[in-house]
């Protein structure tokens, strides 16, 4: 339990002890004080050691109470609440020993439960006023511990570590377990403040919380940790906080996981050149950068990126005042940020004048900023940048090389950067059961299939006659997700999300794919790829509306969704024309599934058929809808607008099969028959007519008052019966409601 | 840490190269296009007007590559003489008429258990009856 | 591939629909539900040949209708990852050639792996378009709409309503045919 007072929001119970402890504190204080000087680090890790220990040997001496010597605590711990705790459980002997082997000194022991309180408050008082002193003295030296502590890293115990060996402080069985509890996410960090409060408030009552600590992890939202004997007082403990769902499951943590629980990990936030970044403010707020130089301090690091030079500024009037202009331009694009684009040295001249620009060897330098290669190359603080998360996309990347003039700029860009990149993310991405390929290192060219994940090493069942079953360890960042040609596949983050499609080849980290919706290519990076055995329903479906739905736009528009994106369609309306709509400029889908439309011969034209246009473009397709009787939105994939949907008049179109009318119009609805629904309809049309009338209730469409019920003195109008009830649409609130016949009664 | 990843069940992968047809079609009988040809061209019941049934027709139409049903079964007849010929290794070297043993071989992997002669002999015989077909 | 397979089929009937022509609602039934379908199991359904056991009704408690489970013979085409088809193109793109393959529709695409790490982007442009024919880098021939290929599949995705495919031509033997 390493780095635990990080997270630790609170212990539950034994206040009482550290106040006695802080008495103690006073006496021994100087020459504790003198030694901190010389090893924060071990200090560090020695109070942890005390955390430790508390746990583990209060449960031996219960009952004597004991003031323990906090002289080591660092000087950032009085932030922290409280440690120590009541717990009635025997262990630890071993670790006990240890303890008192670095000479704890005991006893003050004999207040009152009654006094505590006082002496409580007053050593408070104390103690926050030896702690003013304290920081008056040395400040630097709480820097230092300051900057030590920030500095530190999840193997703190690592180290030259004299008195305690660290598997000493890790959990065993005997400690008491972690409990992961859900709760409303956002909402941990109050959570766990309402629990320290309430185990304050229960404290001194008959039921003090049993809990040991708890804490959450910004990195797992929805999700609090309990230290705790067993699952029952974490429920006892949990009951009447809102917002936190035991009933969910309070989950048993294992023991080997508790650690890692509280590890920190240290962001590694290096930045070399040729490392992607992205801007986090201004003009260029989410561009992609690439770090070309760093100054020596680290601050500021030189970044190249494709400019957003406003060609079209507003205040043309005062052609002498650069300056001016430039505050000008700049205000203007907090509102409207200009396109990215190459600097384009006649363009800007035109528009700035040929004085705004000056030009060396082989840059320009236009308002204050240097431009090379059409990119633009500026100092930025790292503070302003972000460092993790870049994800470059590949249009990005591929804006990058193709350079300024459109062409390949090899040579501008190194792609092993690029597969650095995504490499890094790629660790994360990987999943058991994952194809991979090893493609550095001495397994390169190994590929098999991942079989477990651990930190940054994955074991790998390599595919191959050699390896016969034998399972190899590789580092993740070795390996890459492996697709050949024709993989199904699904893109998982990215502007593609949720694409799916077929692998149609595969350069090193980059997959192209052939979209099962779109019928273009896409290329990714591998990583952000899984192979799918669904086609991608995601893809199609926004709201309520899915591709190919004839939907109504306004009273006079409909249209045909050809193409969804994530959040919005393409939408091709009757007259031809495209329309970007979200799902909240649509008002209602259509079923056009009744429509009825004649071709051009004065067959009737149904949904599905395949026909071909008389005149004009003579193009084939298959009906998707028709509206008003009068167009009709055809499908064929060969014609590569708009998805290949396109609109026509119903009445120039031709069924492409030569169909006997009459035939297939009997098949169709004998292929649709359902004929206790239809109502035998279409049967009557084979000769039967006496069957066609049978199943309908002459109720249906009574007018009808109800007589009895919740619902009595409504009227309505029954629109189906079913034995003894009938479902009774009413005329107030549209309302359908199923009620017993019995209760309706006939109205004229 | 929270969920645990489950290894995704691994489907058997089908492999027309290897012969693993799946279940539903290892053992399934094979249709030449000649033979789809003759059973849709000659079907009593009126045609469905369906992409597919019109698709496939021109397809049959434009590929099948012996046009009567006799000479269809002596193409039959003649690979039936190999017997290590599974029903899709028949029905792939009569729709695609390799030349050679070698073409075959290439455009049918599974045939490597051929000896290269004997197929070359079947893969003559069919280009001779494919020339000759009334 | 195509095959000829023993199928069922079934098939709910209404009583207004008991009588003497039952056996032919039931069959016209059969071939309306499932001449031209494809599912991922079987593949398209062509076909059917013949019709095996039409079934006997089970009337069914409750609403009365009679379930007949169908056994009939059919013509079925599906492909298979690793065979060579021939195919008939139908639209050729920048990005390659879609080919019919009977009721399958195959993409393969043309893209041409260059030594590896030469750009993302170059293949884009290093291919020659004749209008909207393409030369394959490969083998200098000429692939436009009707153009009859011999290609191998190499990737399917089967839906509930179609099958898609990808194929190559980039192997020995395979590429237009005469």
């Amino acid at each position: 339990m390493s780095d635990v007072e990080d997270d630790f929001q609170q212990h539950s119970g034994g206040l009482d002890e550290e106040h006695e402890e802080e008495e103690e504190e006073e006496v021994e204080h100087p020459p504790k004080k003198d030694r901190r000087r010389y090893d924060d680090d071990e200090e560090d890790e020695d109070e942890e050691d005390e955390e430790d220990d508390e746990d583990e040997d209060e449960g031996v001496d219960r009952g004597r109470k004991r003031a323990k010597h906090r002289h080591r605590r660092n000087a950032v711990n009085r932030f922290l609440d409280v440690e120590a705790e009541v717990d009635e459980d025997e262990e630890e002997e071993e670790e006990e020993d240890e303890e008192f082997g670095r000479g704890f000194i005991d006893e003050v022991g004999g207040d009152a439960d009654g006094e505590e309180d006082v002496v409580a408050r007053r050593d408070h008082a104390r103690l926050d006023r030896r702690q003013r002193e304290l920081n008056d003295q040395d400040l630097a030296k709480i820097a230092a511990d300051f900057s030590e502590r920030a500095r530190r890293t999840s193997v703190r115990y690592s180290g030259d570590m004299n008195e305690i060996p660290q598997r000493l402080l890790m959990p065993s069985v005997h400690d008491a377990n972690l409990w992961q509890v859900r709760v409303k996410p956002g909402k941990e960090r109050d959570l766990v403040f309402s629990l320290m409060r309430k185990a304050i408030d229960l404290e001194f009552s008959n039921r003090p919380l049993q809990i040991l600590s708890a804490f959450q992890r910004d990195s797992l939202p929805g999700m609090i940790y309990v230290e705790a004997r067993s699952a029952k007082q974490v429920n006892e403990a949990c009951t009447g906080l809102v917002g936190i769902y035991p009933s969910r499951g309070i989950i048993l943590v294992p023991i080997e996981e508790m650690a890692s629980l509280l590890q920190i990990k240290k962001q590694d936030l290096t930045v070399t050149p040729g490392t992607w970044v992205r801007i986090r403010r201004g003009k260029y707020q989410g561009d992609l950068a690439q770090v070309m130089d760093i100054t020596e301090n680290g601050e500021e690091v030189g970044l190249k990126f494709i400019p957003r030079i406003d060609l079209n500024p507003r205040d043309d009037a005062s052609a002498d005042g650069k300056k001016r202009k430039k505050a000008g331009s700049t205000q203007a694009s907090f509102s409207m940020r200009p396109p990215q684009r190459f600097f384009n040295f006649e363009e800007v001249v035109k528009v700035y004048g040929r004085k705004a620009v000056s030009k060396r060897n082989q840059q320009f330098v236009f308002q204050n900023d240097t431009y090379k290669n059409g990119f633009i190359e500026k100092d930025f603080r790292l503070t302003a940048l972000q460092l993790d998360n870049v994800n470059p996309t590949l249009d990005e990347i591929t804006q990058f090389t193709r350079g300024k003039d459109g062409t390949e700029n090899e040579a501008n860009v190194d792609l092993s950067i690029i597969a650095e990149a995504s490499r890094k993310a790629a660790i994360s991405v990987l999943q058991p059961g994952d194809h991979v390929e090893v493609f550095e290192g001495e397994q390169s060219g190994v590929h098999g299939t991942v079989h477990s994940i651990e930190q940054d090493v994955v074991t790998i069942q390599p595919v191959g006659v050699e390896f016969d079953g034998q399972r190899v360890q590789i580092p993740a960042r070795s390996v890459r997700k492996r697709f050949k040609p024709g993989d199904h596949v699904k893109v998982m983050t990215g502007q593609n999300a949720d694409e799916t499609g077929l692998v149609v080849s595969v350069m090193e980290s980059v997959v192209t794919f052939l979209s099962d919706m779109s019928m273009q290519e896409v290329s990714v990076f591998s990583k952000d790829l899984r192979e799918a055995a669904e086609v991608g329903t995601g893809t199609n479906i926004v709201g309520n509306y899915e591709l190919h739905d004839l939907v109504q736009l306004d009273l006079q528009t409909c249209g045909v969704i050809f193409k969804t994106e994530r959040d919005s369609f393409r939408v091709l309306d009757q007259n031809g024309q495209v329309r970007l709509v979200q799902p909240h400029q649509i008002s209602m889908r259509r079923d056009s599934s009744r429509a009825i439309a004649t071709d051009s011969e004065g067959h009737e034209l149904r949904i599905g058929d395949n026909v071909k246009e008389v005149d004009g473009e003579s193009r084939k397709g298959r009906v998707l809808h028709t509206h008003q009787s009068f167009f009709a939105f055809l499908h064929n994939r060969d014609y590569p607008d708009n998805g290949g949907v396109f609109v026509t008049r119903a009445r120039s179109l031709v069924s492409l099969a030569p169909k006997g009318n009459v035939m297939k119009l009997g098949s169709a609805d004998l292929s649709k028959m359902d004929p206790s629904r239809s109502g035998g309809a279409g049967g009557g049309m084979v000769g039967s007519g006496m069957m066609g009338r049978g199943p309908r209730d002459r109720l249906i469409g009574m007018n009808v008052v109800v007589i009895k019920g919740p619902t009595k003195g409504y009227l309505g109008t029954i629109k189906d019966t079913n034995g003894p009830v009938a479902r009774v649409e009413l005329l107030t609130g549209n309302k359908v409601i199923t009620i017993d016949k019995l209760k309706l009664h006939h109205k004229k | 840490m929270t969920t645990r990843l489950k290894p995704r069940s691994q489907v058997e992968d089908e492999d027309a190269s290897a012969l693993k047809l799946g279940a539903e079609f290892n053992n399934a009988g094979c249709l030449l296009i000649s033979e789809v040809k003759y059973l849709l061209e000659n079907r009593d019941k009126e045609a469905p007007d369906t992409a597919v049934y019109n698709k496939t027709l021109e397809y049959v139409k434009t590929f099948a590559k012996f046009n009567t049903t006799d000479s269809a079964s002596a193409v039959r007849e003649t690979l039936r003489r190999e017997p290590a010929l599974t029903q899709f290794e028949t029905a792939q070297i009569a729709n695609l008429c390799p030349a050679d043993s070698d073409e075959a071989k290439s455009v049918i992997p599974s045939l490597v258990k051929v000896d290269d002669d004997r197929l070359q002999t079947l893969l003559d015989e069919i280009q001779t009856m494919r020339r000759f077909q009334s | 591939m195509f095959f000829i397979k023993e199928l069922s089929h079934t098939i709910l009937l209404h009583p207004s629909y008991f009588g003497p022509r039952m056996l032919q609602y039931l069959e016209s039934k059969l071939y309306a539900d499932v001449e031209g379908t494809c599912s991922g199991q079987f593949g398209y359904i062509i076909a059917v040949v013949s019709i095996l056991d039409i079934g006997k009704g089970m009337v069914l408690s409750g609403s009365g209708q009679a379930e007949f489970i169908t056994r009939y013979r059919a013509i079925v085409f599906k492909p298979f990852k690793g065979e060579v088809v021939d195919g008939v193109v139908n639209n050729v793109n920048k990005m390659g050639f879609f080919a019919d393959v009977g009721p399958l529709t195959v993409f393969v695409s043309h893209q041409v792996r260059h030594s590896p790490l030469v750009s993302i982007t170059s293949f884009r442009i290093t291919n020659l378009f004749l209008g909207p024919s393409l030369l394959t880098a490969s083998s200098p021939q000429i692939i436009e709409k009707n153009t009859k290929v011999r290609l191998k599949i190499v990737g399917t995705r089967v839906d509930a309503t179609e099958i898609f495919a990808i194929g190559t031509i980039k192997e020995d033997h395979l590429g237009v045919i005469d």
